[in-house]
This record gives C-alpha cells, sequence and structure tokens, in this order.
C-alpha cells in the first residue's frame, strides 16, 4: 500500500542561549549554534550568532516585522483591517507574496547564519548525491531564534525547503524517540473546528473543505468533525481514540504560551494552554495539526507556533501548524496532499509536508505560503505511525480492539514518555541533578528499549 | 574507617594464656604464650590512687606492650603504625579476652585480665590509649556482633546520681550533672536533639522502673562503684552504690551496694545501649589478692557487656577517679557525642583521656589510664543518628528533594494511565501497578525523612468495596503527648467513612470521632494517648479506618488529606506534619489482569495532585 518513508541523512543546527543573563534586560544578545551531521552527539566548534536583542520578546516580532517585509505586509493590512473593516473579507487576500518569502529568507541565511552551517548543508547534499533527501533538523532552544520564520530560509538557489533534497524541520528533542503505533485503517482523524462568537466568525464549511474535503470520503480515513468544541465535546471526542486532531481556528498567545481556543457553554472563547491541551490527548493521538483559519484573520497566528513549540515538558506529539497567513487554496493543496502523502510514507510526516509544501508551492507559485507550514517534531523520530491493514471492519470512527502488537506498542510508548519525564528534569537540572535520577534515567530509558524490541518482536 | 589491629587473648588447653591475632587478615594463625611482666606493684600503683609519674606510666605501658604483642610485629601493623597520619582514620587496637586467670598466677605478677592496656606505650608512638588515631577497646568475645542502633533524636539519657550519706559525696552536690549540662548546651533544651533525664538517688526498684517506663539510649551512673563480696555472695564481684530501698527520700540515704549481676538484669533489655560509669573500680575485673581467684565477668562493666539483650558498649573506670577528673571526663565525653555523631566511642574516650592528659590538674597522673571502652559493636559506633527533623540534615534534605521529584513524575506518570481509555487502561495495567508499587516505596521514605508525621494509609480497592488502614503518628521526639486532633477531608461522593477503630498503640487512651456523615469531613480526637504516659520517638498506629469506595471509577486516584493539629508534646505546641492517604480505585478486569505490587497497601503521603498529562 505504503511506498514507505524516504531514507535521509540529517544535519542539526541547534541553537541555544550564548549564556547572557537574560534578553529581558536589553542590549545586544548572542546564540550559539552547534553543526553535527548524522548524529545528535557529534557537534563540531559552536558557533556565535549575532541576533538583535529587543527588551521585550513582543519587540522581537516588531522588529521581524520591520526587518521582513512579508510580516510587515501582514501586519500592515491587518491594522487596516483592524480599523476600517470590522467585518473581514471571506477570502483574504494573499498576505505574502513568493519575492517577500525570498528577500525574507535571503536575510535570515545571510545574516543569522555563519559560512559553517550552509557548508556544512552543502556538504551533506553533495554526500546525499540526490540519491536520498537531506534533514535539516532545526533545534530552537531560545524564544528568539524559536520566533524566526525559518522555513523561509533562502540561498542563492533559491528557498531551500521546497527543494526535493531538502527536508527543513524544527525538533523539540527527546531523550527516548517514542516508537511508531501501528494502526490498522482507517486513520481517525478528529477536526475541531472552533467558531466562537465572541472572535472574527468564520465561515466554517469553508474552513472544513479546505482542510478535510479531500478525505471526508476517502475509506482510508475516518473523519470525525466536532463543530461545538466545549471541553466536554472534546473530550467526548477523544474517547474515540483518534490518532490525528486537526485543530481549525484561532489562536492566541498567554504568558507567552501558546493556546488554541475552544468554546465556554456559553458559545465564547475557552483558551487552552499547552498543558491543558495535552491533559486532553489520547495516548493513540501522535499528530496533531494546528490550521489556522483561512476565512477570516486569525486573532493571534502566533499562538499556534508557540504551541506547537512548547517545551519538551508538555508532552504534546508531534505537530503541523501555520506561522503565518494562508490562502484557501493554499490551505486546500497543502492538506489534501499532506494526508495522501502520509499513508504513502507509511506515517513519515517530514515526508508528509514535504510533499505538502511542494503542492503548495506549484499551486499558488506567486505566493510564498507553502512556508507557513512548519513542522514541529516531538516524538524524536517524525514518524508515529506505521500502517498495517485491517484485519476486521470497524464501525467508522470507532477504536477497534487492539491486536497484541498494537497493545505492547501502547507499552513501548508509555514507557518512552516515563523514560523522557526522568530525562526532562534531569535536564532542567543539570549538573545538580542527583544521581538517583541519573540512575533512574538510565533505567527506565533501557526498560522502553526492551519493550519497544518486544514490541517490534511481535 | 579504621584499620583494625585484632588480639585475642584466650587459655590453652593447660589453662595457659596465649596470644593470637585476628586481625589483620594473614597475622592470623600464630599463636604465642603471653608472658605478662608487668608487676602486681605497678599495678598496685596505679589501684590505691598512688600516682606513678610520667616515666612510671611509660614504663607500666611499655611492658604490657612487651606482655602482649609479638616480636618481630605483624608487618601489616607495622606498616600501619609507621604511616598513621596518612591513614585514613587510624589504627584501631583491639584485645578479645576470652580466658581466664588460673589461681596459680605468680603472686607476683599482674593478672592479664587486670592489665591496664590503656597505658600500652611504644617509644617511637608514646602511649596509644590517649591518641584518637589508635583508640583501644576492650571485648571479651571473638569479634563485634552488634550493629550500631539506629536513633532518631532525640538521644535519651538517663542520669543517674547516686550520693549516700554514708560515704563521701561524689564531689559536690550536682558538679557532674552541671557539668552533663553545660557541656551539651542548648541541646537539651525542650524539643531538642537531646533529651536528658535525672534520677536522683536511684534504688534498684526505681532504676529499673524508671528505664523500663521511658527508653533510654545512655545510662549515666554518677556515683561509687567497689569490687568486694556484697549481697551474701561469698565471691567478690564488682557492685555500683545505688540508694538502699526506702531511704532514697530520707535525709540520709543509705548505700546499697549493687552487684554486677544485678544491674545486668536491672539493664538487661531496658533498650540501653551505651552505659557511661564514672564510679571508681566500674572497669576493674577481679579482687586483689591470691584467696580471690579471678572469675569471668565479675566485673560491672564486663558483665553488663557480656549478655545478650545487654548494653552494647560501656565507659567504665577501672581506678579510682577523683571528682573533678570525672566531671572532666563528662564534659568532653558528651560534647563529642554531640559534635561528632559519627565518632566511634573508642574515639571519643581517647580523645577525653588525651584531655585529661593534658590538663594541668591531672597531668603526669594516671587519671588518663583510668577510662577504659567495652564494646560489642562493630566499627566502635554506638548509635547511627538519623536526620533530625527540626533541622533536617543537608543530606537528608537532598535526599527529600530527590523524593520529592521520584513522586511527582510517578504520580504524573500514573495519571497519564488513568486519564487513557478502558481499552488502554487494561493494555497498561502491569505498568501502572510497578509504578504505583514504586510511588508507595517513594512515599514511605519521604515520610520517613520527614520524621514528625501523621498519616493515612490508603491502598487498593474497587468500586463498591471496603479497605481498612491505619492512621499512624510517626514523631521523633519523644515526650509527653496527650491528645491528637486530627482532620481528615476527602470526596464524599467517593469515598465514605464506615468506621475508627482504636489503633493498637493507643494503650489506655479514647478515640473521639466527630462524624458528619455525606460531608467528607472527619475530625479524629486521639484522647490521652497512652494513658497520659510519655511517647518515645517511634510510630504509633492510634486509628483504623474503614472505607468503602461508593462513586469512583475505576483507575481514579482519591485523595485522604490528613490535616493535623499541632500537637501539644511536654506543654509545647509543635507542628505535625499530614500525610495524605491515596486509594487507587480498580476496576474487576484491572484486578484479575494486573500482577500484584511488592507493597499493595502502603502510604499515605500527598502526591502533588498533577493533571492527566498524555504523552506525545
Amino acid at each position: 500500500m505504503a511506498n514507505g518513508p524516504k531514507p535521509v541523512d540529517t544535519v542539526r543546527w541547534e541553537f541555544t542561549s550564548a549564556g547572557r543573563p537574560s534578553l529581558s534586560v536589553g542590549g545586544s544578545a548572542d546564540a550559539v549554534l552547534r553543526i553535527a551531521s548524522g548524529s545528535a552527539t557529534d557537534f563540531g566548534t559552536p558557533h556565535q550568532v549575532r541576533l538583535d536583542a529587543p527588551q521585550q520578546e513582543q519587540q522581537v516580532l516588531e522588529r521581524m516585522a520591520e526587518q521582513f517585509s512579508p510580516f510587515s505586509q501582514f501586519r500592515q493590512s491587518a491594522r487596516q483591517e483592524e480599523g476600517a473593516n470590522p467585518t473581514p473579507p471571506s477570502d483574504p487576500s494573499l498576505p505574502l507574496t513568493a519575492e517577500s518569502a525570498r528577500e525574507a529568507g535571503r536575510i535570515l541565511w545571510d545574516r543569522y547564519l555563519p559560512a559553517d552551517a550552509a557548508a556544512s548543508l552543502e556538504k551533506s547534499l553533495k554526500a546525499a548525491a540526490g540519491e536520498k533527501p537531506v534533514r535539516l533538523e532545526l533545534v530552537l532552544r531560545t524564544n528568539t531564534v524559536r520566533d524566526l520564520p525559518w522555513e523561509l530560509l533562502c540561498d542563492a538557489g533559491g528557498p531551500i525547503a521546497i527543494r526535493p533534497e531538502l527536508q527543513v524541520v524544527r525538533t523539540v528533542p527527546v531523550a527516548v524517540p517514542l516508537p511508531p503505533m501501528t494502526v490498522e485503517l482507517p486513520l481517525r482523524v478528529f477536526v475541531v473546528a472552533t467558531n466562537p462568537k465572541d472572535e472574527a466568525v468564520l465561515v466554517l464549511p469553508r474552513e472544513l473543505e479546505a482542510v478535510v474535503g479531500d478525505i471526508q470520503n476517502d475509506k482510508r480515513f475516518a473523519v470525525v468533525v466536532c463543530m461545538e468544541p466545549t471541553l466536554e465535546m472534546v473530550k467526548a471526542g477523544m474517547g474515540r481514540e483518534p490518532h490525528v486532531v486537526h485543530y481549525i481556528g484561532h489562536s492566541g498567545v498567554d504568558q507567552g504560551r501558546g493556546n488554541v481556543i475552544l468554546h465556554d457553554a456559553g458559545g465564547r472563547t475557552l483558551w487552552l494552554a499547552p498543558d491543558a491541551a495535552a491533559a486532553l490527548l489520547p495516548a493513540t493521538c501522535r499528530l496533531v495539526c494546528l490550521s489556522t483559519c483561512v476565512t477570516q484573520r486569525n486573532y493571534q497566528i502566533e499562538g499556534l507556533m508557540r504551541m506547537a513549540q512548547a517545551p519538551a515538558a508538555e508532552p504534546l506529539p508531534t505537530i503541523v501548524a501555520n506561522q503565518f497567513p494562508i490562502s484557501w487554496e493554499s490551505a486546500r493543496a497543502f492538506w489534501s496532499t499532506f494526508y495522501r502523502e502520509l499513508l504513502e510514507s507509511d506515517g513519515s510526516i517530514p515526508d508528509a509536508v514535504e510533499a505538502g509544501r511542494s503542492a503548495v508551492s506549484q499551486q499558488s507559485p506567486k505566493a510564498g505560503d507553502w512556508a507557513s507550514f512548519a513542522l514541529v517534531v516531538r516524538d524524536g523520530t517524525g514518524k508515529p505511525f506505521r500502517f498495517a491493514s485491517a484485519s476486521q471492519v470497524h464501525p467508522a470512527g470507532m477504536a477497534p480492539s487492539r491486536s497484541p502488537r498494537q497493545s505492547k506498542d501502547l507499552q513501548a510508548q508509555y514507557a518512552a514518555w516515563l523514560a523522557n519525564e526522568f530525562a526532562t528534569r534531569v535536564e532542567q537540572m543539570g549538573e545538580a541533578a542527583p544521581e538517583e535520577l541519573r540512575t533512574a534515567l538510565v533505567e527506565e530509558r533501557s526498560r522502553a528499549e526492551a519493550i519497544r524490541r518486544q514490541a517490534e518482536g511481535i | 574507617m579504621f584499620e583494625e589491629f585484632h588480639l585475642h587473648l584466650f587459655n590453652d588447653l593447660k589453662g595457659q594464656w596465649m596470644a593470637e591475632i585476628l586481625r589483620p587478615v594473614g597475622g592470623a594463625g600464630a599463636t604465642w604464650p603471653v608472658n605478662v611482666v608487668v608487676t602486681r606493684q605497678q599495678l598496685a600503683w596505679l589501684r590505691n590512687g598512688t600516682q606513678p609519674d610520667a616515666a612510671q606510666l611509660q614504663d607500666i605501658g611499655d611492658k604490657v606492650w612487651k606482655s602482649l604483642l609479638p616480636n618481630p610485629l605483624p608487618q601489616k601493623f607495622q606498616n600501619d603504625l609507621a604511616n598513621l597520619g596518612g591513614l585514613p582514620a587510624g589504627v584501631r587496637i583491639t584485645v578479645a579476652l576470652t580466658g581466664v586467670d588460673a589461681a596459680s598466677a605468680p603472686a607476683n605478677l599482674c593478672r592479664v585480665c587486670d592489665l591496664p592496656l590503656e597505658t600500652l606505650y611504644e617509644a617511637a608512638h608514646a602511649h596509644f590509649g590517649s591518641n584518637g588515631r589508635t583508640p583501644i577497646t576492650r571485648c571479651l568475645q571473638v569479634g563485634f556482633d552488634v550493629d550500631p542502633e539506629k536513633v532518631a533524636y532525640p538521644l535519651r539519657i538517663l542520669l543517674a546520681v547516686s550520693a549516700p550519706s554514708d560515704l563521701p559525696s561524689p564531689g559536690a552536690p550536682g558538679q557532674e550533672e552541671a557539668a552533663i549540662r553545660q557541656a551539651l548546651g542548648s541541646l537539651i533544651d525542650l524539643g531538642g536533639p537531646i533529651e536528658l533525664t535525672l534520677l536522683h538517688q536511684p534504688t534498684r526498684i526505681s532504676l529499673m522502673r524508671e528505664l523500663r517506663k521511658n527508653r533510654y539510649h545512655v545510662l549515666h551512673f554518677v556515683g561509687h562503684g567497689g569490687f568486694g563480696i556484697v549481697d551474701r555472695d561469698p565471691n567478690p564481684q564488682g557492685h555500683l552504690l545505688l540508694i538502699q530501698e526506702g531511704t532514697e527520700n530520707s535525709p540520709n540515704p543509705v548505700s546499697d551496694p549493687t552487684p554486677a549481676s544485678v544491674l545486668l538484669n536491672i539493664l538487661r533489655n531496658s533498650g540501653v545501649r551505651l552505659a557511661v560509669l564514672t564510679a571508681c573500680s566500674s572497669a576493674q575485673a577481679s579482687q586483689d589478692g591470691p584467696k580471690y581467684p579471678p572469675a569471668a565477668f565479675t566485673g560491672v562493666a564486663q558483665r553488663l557487656i557480656s549478655a545478650t539483650g545487654g548494653v552494647s558498649a560501656v565507659v567504665a573506670m577501672q581506678f579510682d577517679l577523683a571528682n573533678a577528673a570525672a566531671v572532666a571526663f563528662s564534659k568532653s565525653f558528651y560534647g563529642q557525642l554531640v559534635e561528632y555523631p559519627e565518632r566511634p566511642v573508642d574515639v571519643i574516650v581517647a580523645e577525653a583521656r588525651n584531655e585529661l592528659s593534658v590538663g594541668a590538674a591531672w597531668a603526669n597522673t594516671r587519671t588518663w589510664v583510668t577510662p577504659a571502652v567495652f564494646s560489642r559493636c562493630r566499627g566502635g559506633r554506638v548509635f547511627d543518628f538519623q536526620p533530625y527533623f527540626g533541622t533536617l540534615s543537608e543530606a537528608a534534605c537532598k535526599e527529600l528533594a530527590v523524593v520529592e521529584e521520584f513522586i511527582d513524575i510517578l504520580s504524573k506518570a500514573i495519571a497519564w494511565i488513568d486519564g487513557q481509555s478502558a481499552g488502554s487502561r487494561l493494555d497498561l495495567v502491569a505498568e501502572r501497578a510497578r509504578n504505583e508499587a514504586l510511588l508507595q516505596a517513594k512515599l514511605d521514605r519521604r515520610g520517613e525523612l520527614l520524621g514528625e508525621t501523621v498519616g493515612v494509609r490508603g491502598g487498593k480497592a474497587s468500586r463498591g468495596s471496603r479497605i481498612s488502614g491505619p492512621l499512624v503518628l510517626r514523631t521523633r521526639l519523644a515526650g509527653a503527648v496527650n491528645n491528637l486532633v486530627v482532620k481528615l477531608q476527602f470526596e464524599a461522593t467517593k469515598l465514605t467513612l464506615l468506621s475508627a477503630q482504636p489503633g493498637k498503640d493507643l494503650q489506655g487512651g479514647q478515640l473521639v470521632p466527630s462524624r458528619a456523615p455525606g460531608r467528607g469531613q472527619e475530625r479524629l480526637v486521639a484522647l490521652n494517648l497512652r494513658g497520659g504516659q510519655s511517647l518515645p520517638a517511634g510510630e504509633y498506629e492510634l486509628a483504623v479506618l474503614e472505607w468503602e469506595v461508593t462513586g469512583a471509577a475505576p483507575g481514579e486516584m482519591l485523595t485522604v488529606i490528613a490535616d493535623p493539629e499541632p500537637l501539644v508534646r511536654n506543654g509545647q505546641p509543635q507542628i505535625v506534619r499530614g500525610l495524605n492517604g491515596l486509594v487507587f480505585v480498580t476496576g474487576a478486569n484491572a484486578i484479575a489482569a494486573a500482577p500484584r505490587p511488592a507493597a499493595a497497601v502502603g502510604n499515605s503521603a500527598t502526591p502533588t495532585a498533577s493533571p492527566s498529562t498524555p504523552p506525545a
């Protein structure tokens, strides 16, 4: 059925704080870029990266808006809309042109990356010789670099994220990769489409059409849509144990954290922070898609990426999210290609995102919308699923009873999650981490590995 | 860690004294006869208060060396002595006497059992007994068989002061007691880590009753001692002079020579681990004179250390000890015990001897030789002090922080499973049981570290079933605790408290529940704990609570919040921490499928409420 995921070579760019006391005290701040090829531990010489360091995090975004024309364009347009026209257009005009995307990508490439970074990427590409793609993993450990639109990166040859030989993914590293879950088709997709009364009202049928129009009638997918997503309704939907939760709607930033927006009992906004969102998701949900609305301006679109890039301590699955507005056509092109490729690649999200971006680029060659789709790998592999033929027919959307393999998969996933909990604590404590915690981490890690091997042996 | 030099003195088949080296290993195997060269005259100098000068003391010590040690010395011992400053702690010299002197021993020579081992001298190292790096310990068996007693503060010391009117007063009234109090300083203040109780004019009965009523770790006797015929026994024995029954409250209390064998009966099984006897001749092993052939265990210290159920270590005086010297010794001894809780008792005594040897009042006298240590304790440590509630040690604080991390992670891990569908929970039932057992162990450990706690023990139950668990008071400080009030809070829709019965440790007290049915609140009052008697440090089951799980779903973790009011101990209010109980609700299927964890029912404490947090 599936072609399977593409084999890849990996280049990792890890940006960390340079150890300055705080960005909030003003002055310039540096980040440190470490470059690794093939193995996460194989870092070379660290490079100092000069970044503009405004006093407030919000100012970082403002500065970006001034520096990058796409952001500037979008923000000016947004301001005009706020003042002049409270009623949103049903199909907002395209905010980001291909030309603007290229300009912003060049600034990122020339100004923020040392020559070694480009050289390492070039070297890996040559080594791969076009036979397999190179995956550029971006590990962004500071807010300043996390908020930059790295997907726009553009060298002399053009934007790198839409080249067939390159995959650009962001990674929130975990100590123990979560093993893939065996899924018997249909893939259960739970769509949460929000439209609270006290926010700019969306045209929901259009929104849904853009996201699931192509897969709704595909028997390989079981799509359930929640149109009145109160907390209770969402919880009830999670009881069906979806594999994918696809959110469509507004977002916001609260205390620096990204929030999605559900409905309260009165149909008004109910903000949901990353920890609360994580608590809602069942173990079967290994992919979350955060789609910005396309029939209305998003309340605060930064919230989607902030949630997607929440710290590893928030146990969210791998997330695909929009980082700036896109057209309806681009949304449609991306998601229809994405879901199809997800099955074709046997559950490889980077492959599916790569295909989706290409589709958007081809469908709207004059737009830069393809760069809005960012992938944040949070499970260590970006391959949360392994598809198997259904052993029996299940009622649409309902979770079937599990096979022994699936039961063991779940145990392996849990063991890996527990090991990652220990790893997160150890990492947070740094050198002060007590020996008992380190020992527990080693034990839980090897235990998780043993259970994963048992699962693979079934 | 000390290097060991363990010398064993024993009788061969002919009753002759022989010696062998048990440690270091490798020195064992060879035996040689013991030829005592210390004269009875020299012993008499020590015993009769004829103060030998420094040169004479060195000569005695040198003769002890020549009497006991082989020539050449074992290589390891030689090396250790040569490198004494480079060793981590030093060399512990232990002399085990398992034989008896023959009645036919030469009259002009000192008996082996009377050898003043503490004078041991060698020109290159001077006297060993006053050097903390070469402590000397006596024992009456081969090897050591008692581990240090784990003591949760306070260390409880009974100070028994006997001052009969028919004998010279052992110093000015209260002088030694005052010195001990001064040495202990603020540590004996109410709620401090040492509790000092004074028993004035102890009789045999009052001493025994006091030791039975309140468990003490240390008995310190201040008074007279001697060696002679007492209690109609024709064989001389070591004895302490307690007060004759009935005269203790009179203006003229009369002395009661209490033989070693009776003292053993008083102390046996009392819980006292260390006896400090600042009484003359309390370490003397035999009576002078040929008509009194020595017997085993007739000295006070020797008798007390000899029996199982007796004390683990005795510090006693082999000769007369001047009152002022006894005061100085006590001050040094307890000062070190408090300041260096890890220090072995023989090292403490060696350091105290050293203080006496340099003090102007006793320099160049045999005063410092007088204290002797008898021990059965491995490593020389009598006590292993546990963290003190009032000021948790740095190590305890660190461990507590780690335990809290584990509790947080494991609570989250269990909550994660509980947040899954029924099918997923079934797949993860073994994982849950494993983590539940780990959590219980960590909760128990937290309770141990925190010390002064009132905790509810929970366990596992399915909906509709009953579960019972105790309400436990754990104390780190001893004292009179009369009443304890605990408020329990729980979700009344999910859990019902069916009954609260008095626990096995309430002993004469009453349990008064104040029921508030359906409200999820219960106020339990434990009245008159232990009939008003002092409560030693320890763990006490005050009540047994029976619960019914009424409305909870399988997989839920219910919390019973224990909220104790401050308890009043010795008239002072003290904060007690509450350790909440956890009830893990299981489903019938889950129970059938789940392997029982090692600790199915356990404590207790508060897992911080964690949201159900599914992983990626």
